[in-house]
């Protein structure tokens, strides 16, 4: 089974995205196209007992891990208060 | 499209599309009344129950997508939407209470762990923030034109 | 088919600098203001619309306490602010107090949940050595913390009594030159225990508390000997009994001095829970301590047989903390555990400092675990994962690592930032912040992410549950009974010898 995803970058961190391949190593194969604006994913070789859902579960797994690290970022800079 | 009228005795009224289609809705926003931190911070609540997809669907606007991961119904799909609009007033007071108070909620916790006058080390990393952004600032865009940059005007 | 329209929103008006900082949740009708300092108010919605609007001006009712409390900035006293977080957190930097101590792995139970991995009782391999407890006083005594609890587990932590004797008389002495409050408690199951073993426990004001998870049939399907399917409720009742009646005869106060019980709420404790309380309460017992089952050790193996959800929890929790409130209108002293802990947060200036609900959360700078083996981690849970196959939360060697160095372990560090709910999406915003800690070794075992995702964290949905109960009925409190009654339950009176114990779930 094979599918496909586009992640904005404005709104995805593309950093995240790449971190998080490895755990999704075990039911698919990820390929990413970085373009200017858009993070094109590729999924093949996806394992069938997860496939209805994976991208779905991926794009969660994404934004979780995107606000995330915002939030970090923002505490930092301000030292702990939002 | 989001479309908002002006300020009604000082209270914004905006109207959020949306459109379902029996196994999702998405909610089209706009960032300049929903700024981005908002908007993460109401979608985030609903990962638990719901598939989140964020796109972008214009300059400033943004479409936020929900797939209930059970079954779904048109109008149980209607009153999501209607929860991720309310929450996203919340957000918004959220980001905007936060952004009013926060050199307040700096100076009270600079103060409860530090003895010692905290103004001028607020001022220090306000300082060095400056100096940081500027740093990465590669199109010099926030260097003024008098001292050089982008010429011209 | 597409169906489509349009949601109209109107935005409040917003004076946004007329605030002070603020979180905001909608409790029971009402808009629930709450602060970092702990303090907290409840507004009608219109009168929250009036506040955001800042027309809530001198000569509205609800005025003063809002700048008393630092919701309004107008008149706001930013230093008593600053003095009242400070006295709220004033646990920061103090270093670690719970010190828990693997005395031996070796069980003779089989409980159906056991977090602890057990071993059977002739691995002496996995007893600690006197060496090793000597190390363990010896780092416990370099943490900064003025108060020092040792708390002794297992396995059977008795069953290496010879360790936990050892480290009683070893840290008296060394105390001598340290000078710190050190107190000692013993987690058991009572099953070894003989009177000449109770009388040096008294005699040394080791603390106690033990396995009580209800009437004979509910403990004894929960908690069995190995090899059998009999259980040890008449041990443990006995043996509580046993020491009560020990302490009235020794003059002490028993509403001080009595053995605290812990129970575990599987699927069967929630079919009984009623039953449960009643026991607690004959027992002169004034704490129960509902506890939902963490995702650790051999429970996950069998959490299919005995497991619960947390929404199943939740609804046993409800019905168990009104029939609670209920005998406490009747005058039976029994509180709640886990809502005195968010009691103390909401109505009274201080924290408890509960190591598991605080931000960050108290793993390495509140609390350390020491291993059978001398193996240092920065809570039980870390050594539990650890148990399971999986070093990751090891710390380093007594002999070899300083508290110092394991305070500022880079495993420790990521623990905090992974608690800091300043920092964490949805609970940076939540009005329960002040009261809140999150549990990043429940969200690794979740889903080997320290940080998890906050909505589908059973913690999160725990800890909300609770807090969202007890502002409900305080909202509903119309003549003061109630708040009287959760008022007596922050009181902590600190024992002759020794101050208020200090455990976690």
């Amino acid at each position: 089974m094979e599918a496909e995803l586009a992640l904005h970058r404005s709104l995805y961190d593309a950093e995240a995205v790449r971190d998080l391949l490895p755990q999704y190593q075990g039911v698919a194969t990820i390929r990413v196209d970085e373009a200017e604006h858009e993070l094109r994913l590729s999924f093949t070789e996806i394992d069938p007992d997860v496939a209805p859902m994976l991208v779905d579960h991926f794009c969660n797994h994404v934004l979780v891990e995107t606000v995330t690290r915002r939030n970090q970022s923002l505490a930092t800079l301000s030292g702990g208060a939002r | 499209m989001s479309d908002s009228s002006p300020e009604t005795e000082g209270a914004l009224v905006d109207e959020i599309r949306w459109v379902e289609d029996g196994t999702r809705v998405a909610l089209t926003l706009d960032e300049s009344i929903y700024p981005m931190d908002a908007i993460y911070g109401a979608a985030y609540l609903f990962v638990d129950r719901c598939y989140v997809f964020l796109s972008r669907e214009g300059d400033r606007m943004v479409e936020v997508r929900l797939k209930p991961k059970g079954e779904s119904s048109s109008a149980a799909l209607q009153a999501l939407a209607g929860e991720l609009a309310n929450e996203l007033l919340n957000q918004v007071l959220r980001v905007r209470i936060g952004d009013s108070t926060r050199k307040i909620r700096e100076y009270y916790m600079a103060r409860a762990f530090f003895s010692t006058s905290t103004q001028s080390s607020i001022d220090q990393l306000l300082a060095e923030l400056d100096q940081e952004e500027l740093a990465e600032d590669e199109l010099e865009i926030q260097v003024p034109w008098e001292t050089g940059g982008a010429g011209g005007g | 088919m597409i169906n489509s329209g349009t949601i109209r929103l109107e935005h409040p008006r917003l004076d946004a600098d007329a605030l002070g900082p603020f979180r905001f949740g909608r409790i029971a009708g009402k808009v629930l203001l709450t602060h970092d300092t702990g303090e907290w108010h409840f507004l009608s919605e219109e009168d929250f619309q009036a506040l955001l609007a800042g027309q809530l001006t001198i000569g509205h009712p609800e005025q003063p306490a809002l700048v008393a409390k630092g919701f309004l900035r107008e008149g706001m006293d930013a230093e008593a602010v600053a003095e009242r977080f400070r006295r709220k957190k004033r646990w920061l930097g103090m270093g670690p107090h719970l010190h828990v101590v693997i005395t031996t792995l070796r069980c003779n139970q089989a409980c159906k949940y056991c977090h602890a991995s057990r071993t059977d009782m002739d691995r002496v391999d996995t007893d600690m050595s006197l060496e090793t407890a000597r190390k363990v006083v010896d780092a416990a005594l370099q943490s900064p913390s003025p108060y020092i609890a040792f708390e002794y587990q297992g396995g059977e932590p008795t069953v290496n009594f010879d360790v936990i004797r050892f480290m009683v008389q070893y840290s008296r002495e060394k105390n001598r030159y340290e000078n710190k409050t050190v107190e000692h408690s013993l987690v058991t199951n009572m099953t070894t225990m003989t009177e000449e073993i109770g009388e040096w426990l008294l005699a040394n004001d080791v603390l106690l508390c033990t396995s009580l998870d209800g009437p004979k049939h509910v403990h004894d399907w929960n908690r069995p000997h190995t090899g059998s399917t009999s259980g040890t409720y008449d041990q443990v009742m006995h043996w509580i009994q046993w020491f009560n009646r020990r302490y009235v005869e020794m003059g002490r106060d028993p509403n001080l001095w009595h053995v605290d019980a812990l129970m575990t709420t599987t699927r069967k404790s929630v079919e009984n829970w009623k039953e449960i309380i009643d026991l607690y309460v004959s027992l002169g017992i004034r704490n129960i301590y509902l506890r939902p089952l963490n995702p650790f050790g051999f429970i996950t193996k069998t959490w299919k047989q005995v497991g619960n959800d947390m929404p199943e929890f939740m609804a046993f929790y409800e019905e168990a903390l009104d029939y609670i409130i209920e005998l406490n209108r009747q005058g039976v002293q029994i509180i709640e555990g886990n809502a005195a802990i968010f009691l103390k947060k909401m109505l009274t200036p201080d924290d408890p400092n509960f190591v598991d609900i605080r931000s960050p959360i108290g793993a390495g700078t509140g609390q350390i675990a020491y291993n059978y083996d001398g193996r240092i981690f920065p809570s039980d849970e870390g050594r539990m994962i650890d148990a399971m196959g999986n070093p990751m939360f090891e710390l380093g060697r007594l002999g070899e690592l300083s508290i110092g160095d394991a305070i500022r372990h880079p495993t420790v560090r990521s623990m905090a930032v992974a608690s800091l709910l300043d920092s964490l999406p949805q609970c940076s915003e939540c009005w329960n912040a002040p009261y809140c800690g999150v549990r990043p070794l429940h969200n690794y075992m979740q889903g080997k992410d320290l940080f998890g995702q906050r909505p589908n964290t059973p913690k999160c949905k725990q800890h909300m549950g609770i807090a969202r109960l007890l502002f409900e009925r305080l909202a509903a409190d119309s003549d003061g009974s109630l708040d009287r009654i959760f008022q007596r339950w922050t009181i902590q009176r600190p024992r002759e010898t020794a101050p208020g114990p200090a455990t976690n779930d």
